[in-house]
């Protein structure tokens, strides 16, 4: 998801929103008192009457149905089709192919399992990390990783920080490139929490 | 690294310290694709007699109901709240219980419960107190340390504030710490 994507998540919820406060006032029009709504009704009121009776009143000569029926069809499937449109793109932009070389020969893709390996490698021997993982996402058009490490309680931050910098360069150095990198320290969750502070073997 | 490179991994750093909403609109889509879709069948419908009928008949039933104020009141009350829930969920920021911070050749993203468990560790080892007298909360700007201390045993309260600053400088993330000492100690 691109962050014009993010965006349209906010701009659907603002619309639905607008749209359910709008009604929630027309539904309780009645029930409030009619100084709150004399100055402003009348021609929103007008102007609701006025568009319905021009909808209505539109015919077409291919067609029996009248103008509101083809409108409302038009309206809802106009609106199906963008709504689905949407939903596609709501995916999560996970990419398994972390690096591609190409040259006149062809080209050659590098999977995540390798990044993997070399990223999350000095962690799986360290005894104060519970778990590491790697994965790679396309963002703004460039493919980032992202590794995400669980510490032990009590484990050495600014350590596993630097341990993890050391392999960030190993991975620059067998690359040959510098592809964006984010660094997640996560906190214990669920039964993690209750895993003592040393590990034993 | 250019200015472009700077702007993306900025971006990155963006989007894993701030919810994306996606789950949210996508249950709110998804309502909306329901009702465009009934919209368009039933219009579409109508055009037969026999279904115009049937949608005559539930549009007599919604009628009957809307002019009960008591419905009435029901169904704004549910779409006032729930037109607020999404205007809110669309003007927050949405942050994450997370700290970040952009460096040389990593984005660094640390969940504040980890922050804090990192400030707690140093000031108990520098006021010489068990792990469990010390809790901490990691807030935007500051976290907020706890001590119960042991009884008659005085805490530099300085110290401990300078001991949390410390650790949480060393992951580069500049927090102003809060220290407040209980009144009532614990017994050794």
């Amino acid at each position: 998801m691109s962050s014009s994507s993010r965006i349209l998540n906010r701009v659907l919820l603002l619309l639905a929103g607008l749209i359910a406060f709008v009604g929630a006032l027309f539904a309780a029009r009645p029930l409030l008192p009619e100084r709150l709504f004399a100055p402003w009704w009348p021609p929103v009121q007008r102007a609701i009457d006025d568009a319905s009776h021009a909808v209505s009143s539109w015919s077409t000569p291919w067609a029996a149905a009248d103008g509101a029926r083809i409108a409302a069809a038009a309206g809802g499937v106009i609106a199906a089709i963008a709504l689905i449109a949407f939903l596609l793109t709501r995916r999560r932009p996970r990419t398994r192919t972390v690096l591609r070389f190409q040259d006149r020969t062809g080209s050659t893709a590098v999977d995540e399992t390798i990044a993997d390996a070399v990223l999350t490698e000095p962690f799986r021997h360290r005894s104060d990390v519970l778990s590491s993982r790697m994965q790679g996402y396309r963002v703004a058009g460039r493919t980032a990783l992202r590794l995400s490490v669980v510490p032990r309680s009590g484990a050495d931050l600014p350590a596993l920080l630097a341990e993890t910098e050391r392999g960030v360069e190993r991975w620059d150095a067998l690359s040959g490139t510098r592809t964006p990198v984010v660094v997640h320290f996560a906190d214990r969750g669920g039964f993690d929490r209750l895993r003592s502070a040393t590990r034993t073997r | 690294m250019n200015e472009g490179d700077r702007v993306g991994d900025r971006r990155l750093l963006r989007r894993e310290l701030r919810t994306s909403r996606a789950t949210p609109a996508v249950v709110v889509a998804v309502v909306l694709l329901g009702a465009a879709l009934g919209t368009a069948a039933a219009a579409i419908w109508t055009t037969d007699p026999s279904g115009a009928s049937l949608v005559q008949d539930g549009a007599v039933a919604v009628r009957t109901a809307w002019e009960e104020p008591s419905w009435r009141a029901a169904a704004a009350a549910v779409a006032g709240i729930a037109g607020i829930a999404l205007i809110v969920l669309a003007i927050a920021p949405g942050r994450r219980r997370r700290h970040g911070r952009g460096g040389a050749r990593v984005e660094l993203v640390v969940d504040d419960g980890l922050l804090a468990d990192a400030a707690a560790q140093a000031v108990a080892r520098h006021c010489a107190l068990a792990a469990s007298q010390v809790s901490a909360t990691v807030t935007a700007r500051r976290v907020r340390v706890r001590i119960r201390p042991i009884s008659g045993v005085p805490v530099d309260r300085a110290g401990a504030a300078d001991a949390a600053r410390g650790a949480l400088e060393r992951m580069g993330f500049g927090i102003r710490p809060v220290v407040t000492v209980d009144a009532k100690g614990v017994v050794a």
